[in-house]
């Protein structure tokens, strides 16, 4: 038998009046528990670091240059990590951002860096400091690294 | 009222305290002056800088002050010291005061953190450096994070604690006070930190 417009109307009301509001809150509470552990999907382990170095190139030519890594172990395949380096440059009275760079990277295990550096031509003994910024999907939030400053010759 | 509305209304509620419930924590730390974010409040697609806030270190430009004595400036720059400097730490108390003529090949528009001034004490094996800075106006609008948690100071002010930095001073907290970024630095344990934090005056 096929059902008439008249029950499938009452149908309608039926469900809206009754059960779409119990449906709704089953629907919300599984999609709650399901996106749950995906959207806290904690690795077991990570870690973050900046550090820093000046290298001769070439004669005359120096670079300084930093590294600013997040780490990751034994996470989800979908897990995900960026990192921004920052790197600064010490002028007798000012720290000056001189560089920025990004990198991420995804999967159970992993590691974020990223590399900002700056060319250096006859330059006269300076200290500089690379500085890290690290958010990813396994942690809240905003984690930092803070690197020693270095000098270069 | 129907059930159908009561329902409803529930849900409304619930939106309601979730979505000021995320806004809050996600609101800015700011001063209005200096845009400090929280770190836990940063986001994904928006890291905020991590700006050094500590001159390098160098012994040459330390000049050794009073005990207990307020520390002036040869300018009129603005110097951020202990309000009142305990016993232990009075010991050796040493300034620097960066010369900021420097600061005159730098545009506006660059991003940079003046170091005003540095003032170090010292005494029964701990050292405690308290700095001043002033971010350029390009660096105060961006965003930054100046510690890896938020505290509250005994006496409210906002500021940031970070533990185990590289070096010999691995304890700090920063605050903002009007156009200026407060650090204190030491090896001291940080509840003892947290205390010297609040009684930091700026002359």
């Amino acid at each position: 038998m096929l059902p008439t417009s008249k029950s499938i109307h009452a149908l309608v009301r039926l469900v809206s009046r009754t059960q779409l509001s119990k449906l709704l809150c089953v629907a919300v509470i599984a999609l709650g528990l399901v996106s749950l552990p995906i959207g806290t999907a904690w690795a077991a382990s990570w870690s973050v670091n900046s550090s820093g170095y000046c290298t001769l190139w070439n004669p005359g030519h120096w670079i300084a240059g930093g590294s600013s890594r997040l780490s990751w172990g034994g996470g989800w395949p979908w897990d995900s990590g960026n990192t921004t380096g920052y790197l600064w440059r010490w002028n007798g009275s000012n720290w000056i951002q001189s560089s920025t760079a990004f990198g991420s990277a995804s999967g159970a295990a992993n590691v974020a860096s990223a590399s900002p550096y700056t060319d250096i031509y006859s330059p006269p003994s300076i200290w500089w400091n690379e500085t890290g910024a690290h958010t990813a999907s396994f942690f809240s939030g905003q984690q930092n690294s803070y690197g020693s400053n270095f000098l270069c010759p | 009222m129907s059930k159908h509305k009561r329902i409803r209304n529930l849900a409304i509620v619930v939106l309601v305290v979730l979505g000021t419930g995320t806004a809050l924590a996600g609101m800015a730390r700011a001063t209005g002056l200096i845009n400090a974010i929280n770190p836990e409040a940063a986001s994904v697609s928006m890291p905020a800088i991590v700006p050094p806030l500590l001159a390098p270190p160098s012994d040459e430009g330390y000049v050794p002050q009073p005990g207990t004595a307020k520390v002036s400036a040869p300018d009129d720059r603005s110097v951020a010291q202990l309000g009142n400097v305990p016993a232990d730490l009075a010991q050796a108390v040493s300034a620097d005061f960066p010369d900021l003529t420097t600061k005159d090949a730098l545009a506006d528009s660059d991003t940079y953190y003046e170091i005003l001034s540095s003032i170090r004490y010292e005494g029964n094996g701990h050292t405690v450096l308290v700095t001043t800075a002033r971010p350029s106006p390009a660096a105060a609008q961006q965003a930054a994070v100046y510690g890896d948690r938020s505290i509250e100071l005994k006496d409210g002010t906002v500021a940031w604690l970070t533990v185990g930095l590289p070096g010999d001073l691995p304890n700090r907290i920063v605050f903002p006070k009007g156009d200026l970024i407060i650090t204190i630095v030491s090896d001291l344990p940080h509840t003892d930190l947290e205390n010297l934090a609040a009684d930091i005056v700026v002359h």
